[in-house]
């Protein structure tokens, strides 16, 4: 805690909720407030001219069953934070990452986030991010790089369905070796003035490697989302699939731009992508129901972005 | 308790598709309302409800004496009328509990609903409202969402439509229910069986225009012999 600070209010709006005796580290702004290790799990920190420095390290043969929570934030209006991670997963070690980026009261915020991800042989991480900007939506820029190792399955969950957004700009590039497994979704939804730009690029170099790309959004009243997803495919064996479904209502816009390149004769990529507006009559059914045309907007985008 | 005054609507920027209709349904009361296609029934329905394509040129729909013609649907709807659609939304990703939740008052009630429309909660509590379920399914579960909602006028367009026959029977039993939870209801069918074992009383529209009111049994002899063209032959 720190200055009369409670951690679990500012992180309330993620869904957070764990244990005292979970692992963690918590970041508010540019101070590490909150640090907890466990057996075979390593954390270290530091803050230099106001970026944060955080490394996880989950040893060897390590496996973590309930998550540990990484909880970054701003509780108050106005800030910056800059926050450059490593997380390493030594070999066989698995672990799952709970993620809860909150700015709940945010109308001028700035978050920038550099994450380096490595998975040794045959280890797992499965990353939960989930979201929440407040109603005016921050600035963030994300830029992950992850390295999957043989045998590894990386799991990446991205979700940010209440409130704004504001301007994102996320981009995560992968590289899968032999065996290796990736699998990433994310579920936006963009209202008013929000600007989404997601590109994920995977890159599936070792033999048997796979990749599953999925993207759901939904751009509301002037907001835009523009999804790259990106799957190439360069040894044996390997297989690759994205998959996006957004949808429009209003003025809201929507691209989607699944990219596949294939450097193998043994490789296999597909995608899917389906683009379309919210139902008139779907909206004008709930309505009936007795729901305001915006709780009827929002409970079909939730399943949307849900289903 | 519903009362449709010289009704005349186009279709957003197209043709008049109906032209002074009037009639009204009374508490208690299954009013039928038969004709053929493409006479106007269904635009009736969704001009009663509010729904948008359309345009209304003259005329009035009250409930309980008060006009409704300005308000959005939701506030029709928090007034007590709500519509059961002839060809019912699909809704992607929403569950049929979700669906039929939305109107009610709690989910023991909206499962009870269900069960009324015989559709096992057990079974299609969670089942996706989307392409998974059979069309007389869908008509169920949109059926299931009316009587959840416990409305004072139901306007039912075609619920029979996509329903086996062995099933017809239930269905009438259905919309009594509706009507026995507290409905007005106004009934658009093309079923003769349908009209004859549940409605009070029963219209007749033609090219957008209600040509005969009284009987069912009268009215829908009129509409199966000639279409409503010319004198009632059962007279
Ligand atoms: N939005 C629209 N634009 C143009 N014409 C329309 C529109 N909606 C309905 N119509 C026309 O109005 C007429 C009445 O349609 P409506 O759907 O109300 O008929 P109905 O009596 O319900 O028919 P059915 O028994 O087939 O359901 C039809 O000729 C139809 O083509
Ligand atoms: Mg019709």
């Amino acid at each position: 805690m720190s200055g009369g600070l409670n951690v679990d209010d500012v992180f309330a709006p993620t869904g957070f909720h764990a244990s005292p005796d979970a692992p963690r580290i918590v970041v508010i702004e540019d101070k590490v407030v909150n640090v907890k290790e466990a057996e075979g799990l390593e954390i270290s920190s530091e803050t230099e001219d106001g970026t944060v420095r955080a490394e996880l390290r989950v040893l060897p043969g390590y496996e973590f069953e309930e998550p540990v929570h990484f909880c970054v934030g701003i509780p108050w209006e106005r800030g910056v934070q800059r926050i450059i991670t490593r997380i390493i997963v030594e070999e066989g070690a698995s672990i799952s990452l709970m993620s809860h980026c909150s700015f709940p009261r945010a109308e001028d915020v700035l978050h920038e986030m550099e994450a380096e991800i490595i998975l040794h042989k045959d280890s797992s991480l499965k990353v939960t991010d989930v979201h929440y900007h407040g109603e005016n939506g921050v600035r963030l820029r994300a830029v992950y790089d992850v390295d999957v190792g043989p045998g590894a399955e990386y799991d990446s969950s991205f979700k940010i369905t209440r409130g704004r957004i504001g301007e994102m700009e996320w981009i995560s590039r992968m590289r899968v070796d032999e065996g290796g497994v990736v699998r990433a979704d994310a579920a936006m939804k963009a209202v008013d003035e929000d600007v989404v730009d997601v590109e994920e690029v995977v890159r599936l170099v070792g033999e048997n490697a796979r990749a599953s790309l999925e993207f759901k959004a939904a751009a509301i009243d002037g907001a835009e989302v523009n999804v790259v997803g990106e799957i190439s495919g360069e040894a044996d064996g390997v297989r690759g699939h994205v998959e996006c479904s957004e949808i429009i209502k209003g003025d809201g816009r929507v691209s989607s731009v699944p990219k596949l390149r294939v450097s193998h004769p043994g490789a296999r990529l597909t995608h899917e992508a389906a683009l379309g507006t919210i139902e008139r009559k779907e909206v004008e059914t709930l309505m009936a129901r007795g729901l305001t045309e915006e709780e009827a907007v929002d409970l079909l985008v939730e399943a949307m972005l849900r289903g | 308790m519903l009362e449709v005054k010289d009704l005349k609507v186009a279709a957003e920027n197209g043709p008049v598709i109906l032209d002074g209709v009037s009639l009204d349904v009374e508490e208690g009361e299954i009013v039928a309302v038969v004709g053929p296609n493409g006479s106007g029934k269904s635009t009736l329905a969704k001009t009663i409800m509010g729904c948008s394509g359309y345009e209304v040129l003259e005329g009035d729909v009250l409930l309980d004496g008060e006009s409704v013609i300005d308000l959005p649907i939701h506030e029709r709807a928090r007034r007590g009328l709500t519509l059961a659609w002839q060809d019912p939304a699909r809704f992607e990703g929403l569950t049929v509990g979700e669906y039929v939740s939305v109107g009610a008052k709690d989910e023991e009630w909206a499962k009870e609903c269900l069960y009324r429309v015989g559709l096992d909660p057990k079974e299609y509590w969670d089942r996706e409202c989307g392409e998974n379920l059979s069309g007389g399914e869908r008509k169920r579960v949109e059926l299931a969402a009316v009587m959840a909602m416990k409305p004072r006028v139901a306007v039912l367009d075609e619920p029979d439509a996509g329903i086996d026959m062995a099933s017809m029977k239930d269905l009438g039993e259905i919309i009594k229910t509706i009507k026995d939870e507290g409905a007005a209801v106004l009934l658009i069918t093309h079923n003769r069986d349908l009209v004859e074992d549940v409605a009070d009383r029963a219209y007749l529209m033609l090219k957008g225009e209600i040509v005969d009111e009284g009987d069912p049994k009268r009215v829908v002899q009129h509409c199966l012999v000639c279409g409503g063209t010319e004198p009632c032959p059962v007279d």
